[in-house]
């Protein structure tokens, strides 16, 4: 199709979606006035059966928990993808050599190098804490994952492709990663065998407020949080591994 | 608020979408291609994040001194819209290494020059 047709066709088609669209604006509630049926419901019912402070993670890990699990395959597949296709991709001197100091390390100050080594630790830490505490403050197994694959890529930053692909080594990951996925599926499959329905919640809840609380919510959202810090962290490390071996093929 | 910033959210989010469909399409570079999808995701966000806010409620997270059942904004949509980023972000990596792959093949990423595998 050549880039004028194309464009007409485009021209078309959004000339008609906002026609249709319009009036499908018009009839939504106005900003900052829905109010559904389903929000006032669970905003009720959560912390009372679930014993849970965070109302998102129970509607993501119990509520619409088999809605997560495809979430959490869409993601897993992905991972997979990207690894299939950058597969038989190892920089030979990265996996066997001595560490190549690269350019961009040579000139750096002190205060440079150090900064994202501190930066690592602390972004660790935030992961970790936001990870574990999804069920109290801010925070779950998605979002405490994808902090802590940042911190995995501040390795990088601060020493070098060599040191990340030697501390985030790529079988232990890409097994943990398995692990998370499996785990959620596992606990779905034990509720299944327990009570009879998939996913149902069969940990003890615990007191509200606490640590270790809201049952298999707890569980769940720690077995995605090493699924989504192990994924992100692979990915990462095949881009940057497949960069440093386009870099040297070039060479 | 008058009628007009009352609908001016879901403007926004119909516009993103207008917006990354037309990058798409007139697209020359398979990563340029990528980026407006992820234009066109995050209208998809600016629209449950819109129908989500209430303006007299806090967010969803009780605690003992917001105690359970206080006024809040949606849970439901925050659920939604925060596995969808992470998850988004995934997927944005699997069609970004499709192109380097495409690109090592066939040697463009331009989508205009790109023929089918057969020829």
């Amino acid at each position: 199709m050549s880039i004028r047709i194309r464009t007409w066709v485009y021209v078309i088609s959004a000339l008609v979606l906002f026609g249709t669209m319009m009036p499908a604006i018009g009839g939504l509630p106005a900003f900052g006035s829905f109010s559904g049926a389903y929000t006032d419901m669970v905003l009720r019912v959560a912390t009372m059966e679930r014993h849970i402070y965070n109302v998102p993670t129970a509607v993501n890990f119990d509520y619409r928990g088999f809605d997560t699990l495809g979430e959490e395959f869409i993601f897993f597949t992905s991972v997979v993808g990207v690894l299939f296709l950058f597969s038989g991709v190892g920089s030979k001197a990265i996996e066997h050599e001595q560490p190549m100091e690269s350019q961009r390390t040579r000139g750096q100050t002190g205060a440079i190098r150090w900064f994202p080594v501190g930066l690592t630790a602390f972004l660790a830490a935030l992961g970790m804490d936001l990870g574990a505490h999804g069920q109290l403050t801010p925070g779950g197994g998605f979002q405490g994952g994808a902090v802590f694959g940042s911190a995995m890529a501040c390795i990088y930053l601060a020493v070098g492709l060599h040191a990340f692909v030697k501390t985030a080594n790529k079988q232990v990951f890409d097994h943990l990663e398995a692990l998370g996925a499996f785990s959620f599926a596992a606990l779905g499959a034990a509720a299944l065998f327990v009570t009879g329905a998939f996913l149902k919640n069969i940990m003890p809840l615990g007191q509200t407020g606490a640590t270790v609380s809201s049952g298999s919510i707890y569980f769940l959202s720690c077995a995605v949080f090493v699924e989504i810090g192990c994924g992100f962290t692979l990915l990462m490390l095949t881009f940057l591994k497949q960069t440093q071996q386009t870099a040297e093929e070039e060479a | 608020m008058n009628a007009w910033t009352l609908y001016f959210p879901y403007a926004v989010a119909f516009w993103l979408f207008v917006v990354g469909c037309f990058g798409i399409t007139q697209s020359r570079n398979l990563i340029h291609t990528v980026l407006c999808l992820t234009v066109v995701q995050s209208s998809t966000y600016m629209l449950l994040l819109s129908i989500d806010f209430h303006a007299k409620a806090g967010a969803p997270l009780f605690s003992s001194t917001n105690p359970p059942g206080s006024p809040s904004v949606d849970p439901i949509l925050h659920a939604l819209t925060l596995t969808d980023i992470v998850v988004g972000a995934t997927v944005t990596a699997l069609l970004l290494a499709l192109t380097v792959q495409i690109h090592r093949r066939r040697g463009t990423i331009d989508p205009q020059r790109l023929r089918p595998m057969s020829e």
